[in-house]
């Protein structure tokens, strides 16, 4: 029996693909990179990305570990349930839930703009933003509440293809130096300082968000001591390498000093660097592929908020209703129908408030949310020091100690440093209600979760001892008597 | 209409007389559907299938199920000196008793429902012997190959319908208690996503009812139930991304 379900298990590569996918890498040098530096209008772009690689490396060297203790790795909200306590993990999920919720509706913004441009490239047509929006988004109801082999599949096509691309431009744009020589001036570290370094820290980590997908896959994988290890580490390491030569090539091709200016004037800058390098097609094929990278990035975040939902929902913190499998698909249907209708709710909302796609929603709604997700990282990182605190079991004291010490106080200087520099991310006063609402905003959901678990506890006693257990929550009133 | 009324008696004298076994009624449940309960898809028709053959095993007490140091359930083989009276239950407990040692439920459950094992087919080849289902060949063309296709089809549908029929009749009749077998069904129902299904017009007491019932089920199948969820649902979300 062992050796046949050895067959399916998960092997490092098919892990790596997993997260690979779920962070979407043209989405973010193409549409991220560029509007990092017209807000911060400095050249540490790069710098960012490998600071941030870095911290999450040492917090991967916990995080890892304490997935191959915990039977059901579950997300993160179930390392803050074991580490810090059930109340602490429900606040965790609400936090999660929403940031993840809102980063996948803020893509929509993004995905309108890029189709009403291509629709005018290539049918001259001019139309609102919303209607590739709400195209995008009933393709992603769809695919959602599918059978899972589809999606998997698709996803995989996208990445590959903008893989290749995001190669191509960046080569070519280390092929073509302003000025005939290459400069590794975004390279120094003192490139990254000013009231724009936190802004471009928050920015630089919601283009990881992905690199937590291989412990999911834990009880899955063909050796979880090692393999989990292996997949999220190399992760971390392509995206860095994938970020950091296409965020450098940038301000190579155009010159350090003119790189803010240029990402501020033209929001498609790497594919209008591509297309005057390589020729006019260039130009079309990256904003394509832009349009499907940003759909499959969109699908990758619904099917993450639909399994945060549906998890929820089996431990019943949540309405049961969304732990429901849809016995035509085995897939989670009402989560992910959940999700699609809070994803047009604000699509609609938007077009009768009559916001802007790219700024209030695709900026404004996706910074906010990597808030969220800065917070929920850096809570799993104090639950996994006060899990191996209280059971160091057989971990090295560099893995069950010093790393987890030094990613708490590197996550809660990244942390502070965003909260703190956040109205610069918006491109907005100091005073201005966006920059203080949003953390409070998160504070309070966290806040109303730890209180929902205390209820929880109170109330259903049943329900309490199943959080932080996923789909196993059923078992955990069984696990407290036990067999014989 | 005379000729239709005297067909009437003897189509419900087959459903009256009709072999019932947990992996039979499992198997009418998960995957012949009707207007009202649609056919569950892979893998958790062939889990919930796994689930009622192991069932099987422990109510006959061939098996059993232990809890390990870190808490995983087991299953386990019981020395009896009958062995079970089919080939469905001889060959699983076979296969339990040449293991090295226990192992865990939910590791019986993937592998009892890969597609190596095809448990769908084995099931369905002893229904029909029993005389409830019937075999059918046909050919298909899939990727430009001409293929042969088994499928199997129920000999009476009102058969097929009769388990949904029983277990959501139970839900309404307040009063009487309902069998173990169809509570430990109720559950499986739960697990492989027909509560819709099952629970469609019915009373929150009747769920409550429901819920009660399944409370008082033997530990060992309580756990199975639960292993059962927890893999459906694993199935459910492990292969998005």
């Amino acid at each position: 029996m062992a050796a046949s379900l050895a067959k399916g298990r998960l092997g490092t590569s098919r892990l790596l693909h997993f997260s690979l996918t779920a962070a979407t890498p043209l989405t973010v040098i193409a549409g991220g990179v560029v509007v990092m530096y017209a807000i911060a209008g400095q050249s540490g772009i790069p710098i960012a990305y490998i600071t941030i690689a870095a911290i999450l490396a040492v917090f991967a060297v916990g995080y890892t570990a304490m997935a191959r203790h915990i039977t059901n790795a579950g997300a993160m909200y179930a390392f803050v349930a074991r580490g810090l306590g059930r109340p602490a993990g429900v606040g965790a999920a609400w936090v999660a839930a929403c940031s993840y919720s809102a980063l996948q509706v803020s893509l929509y913004g993004l995905l309108g703009l890029q189709g009403a441009a291509l629709i005018e490239r290539f049918t001259g047509a001019v139309v609102s933003w919303s209607v590739p929006a709400l195209a995008a988004w009933a393709l992603i109801t769809v695919l959602g509440t599918r059978a899972v082999d589809l999606n998997a599949a698709v996803l995989a096509v996208l990445l590959a293809v903008e893989i290749a691309v995001v190669a191509v431009f960046s080569v070519s744009n280390l092929l073509h130096p302003a000025g005939g020589s290459l400069s590794f001036g975004a390279l120094s570290p003192a490139a990254l300082t000013g009231p724009g370094a936190g802004a471009l820290l928050a920015l630089a980590f919601v283009g990881f968000v992905g690199f937590e997908a291989p412990t999911v896959y834990a009880e899955e994988a063909r050796d979880p001591r090692r393999t989990v290890a292996r997949a999220t580490f190399a992760t971390i390491g392509v995206l860095t390498l994938i970020y950091v030569i296409a965020s450098w090539s940038m301000p190579v091709a155009v010159g350090d000093d003119q790189i803010g200016q240029a990402a501020s004037a033209d929001p498609d800058l790497m594919f209008t660097l591509a297309g005057s390098q390589l020729g006019a097609a260039w130009f079309t094929i990256g904003q394509l592929l832009l349009f499907t990278s940003v759909t499959a990035a969109g699908l990758s975040f619904h099917n993450t908020v639909a399994r945060y939902l549906f998890a929820l929902g089996r431990e019943r913190v949540l309405p049961a209703r969304l732990g429901r499998t849809s016995p035509r698909t085995c897939a989670p249907a009402i989560a992910s129908l959940a999700q699609s209708g809070i994803a047009g709710a604000v699509i609609v909302l938007w077009v009768l408030l009559d916001l802007d796609p790219l700024v209030d929603l695709f900026y404004s709604v996706g910074t906010s949310a990597g808030i969220g997700l800065i917070a929920l990282v850096t809570a799993c990182a104090v639950a996994v020091l006060a899990f191996f605190w209280r059971h160091r079991s057989g971990e090295s004291a560099w893995t069950a100690r010093i790393a987890p010490l030094l990613a708490c106080a590197a996550l809660a200087w990244v942390l502070y440093l965003s909260v703190a520099h956040f109205h610069t991310l918006l491109g907005v006063d100091q005073d201005a209600l966006l920059p203080r609402l949003v953390p409070i905003l998160v504070g309070f959901l966290a806040a109303a979760g730890i209180v929902w678990g205390l209820v929880l506890r109170r109330l259903l006693p049943e329900t309490y001892h199943g959080i932080g257990h996923g789909s196993k929550a059923a078992l955990a009133p069984i696990q407290e008597t036990g067999l014989r | 209409m005379s000729s239709s009324n005297s067909i009437i008696p003897s189509r419900i004298a087959l459903v009256s007389d009709a072999p019932t076994r947990l992996v039979y009624d499992t198997v009418w449940l998960t995957t012949v559907g009707n207007p009202w309960k649609p056919v569950v898809a892979p893998p958790a028709d062939s889990l919930g299938i796994a689930a009622a053959l192991i069932a099987e095993l422990l109510q006959s007490a061939h098996a059993t199920i232990v809890t390990d140091r870190t808490g995983d359930h087991l299953l386990m083989p019981l020395q009896v000196p009958t062995p079970p009276t089919d080939s469905l239950g001889l060959a699983l407990i076979d296969q339990v008793w040449a293991e090295p040692g226990p192992q865990p439920i939910r590791q019986w459950l993937q592998y009892l429902a890969s597609d190596d094992i095809d448990i769908y087919s084995r099931v369905a080849e002893h229904m029909v012997i029993a005389g409830l289902m019937r075999r059918h060949e046909h050919t298909v063309r899939k990727r430009l190959r001409q293929r042969n296709e088994v499928i199997y089809r129920p000999v009476e549908s009102l058969v097929a319908d009769a388990p949904m029929h029983r277990l959501r009749r139970w839900l309404e009749q307040l009063e009487e208690p309902i069998a173990a077998s169809d509570t430990f069904l109720m559950g499986l129902c739960e697990a492989v996503g027909l509560e819709t299904a099952l629970y469609r017009h019915r009373s929150d007491a009747a769920r409550e009812r429901a819920e009660q019932h399944q409370r008082a089920l033997p530990e060992a199948q309580r756990v199975l139930l639960g292993r059962l969820a927890e893999t459906v649902s694993t199935a459910a979300t492990s292969t998005i991304i």
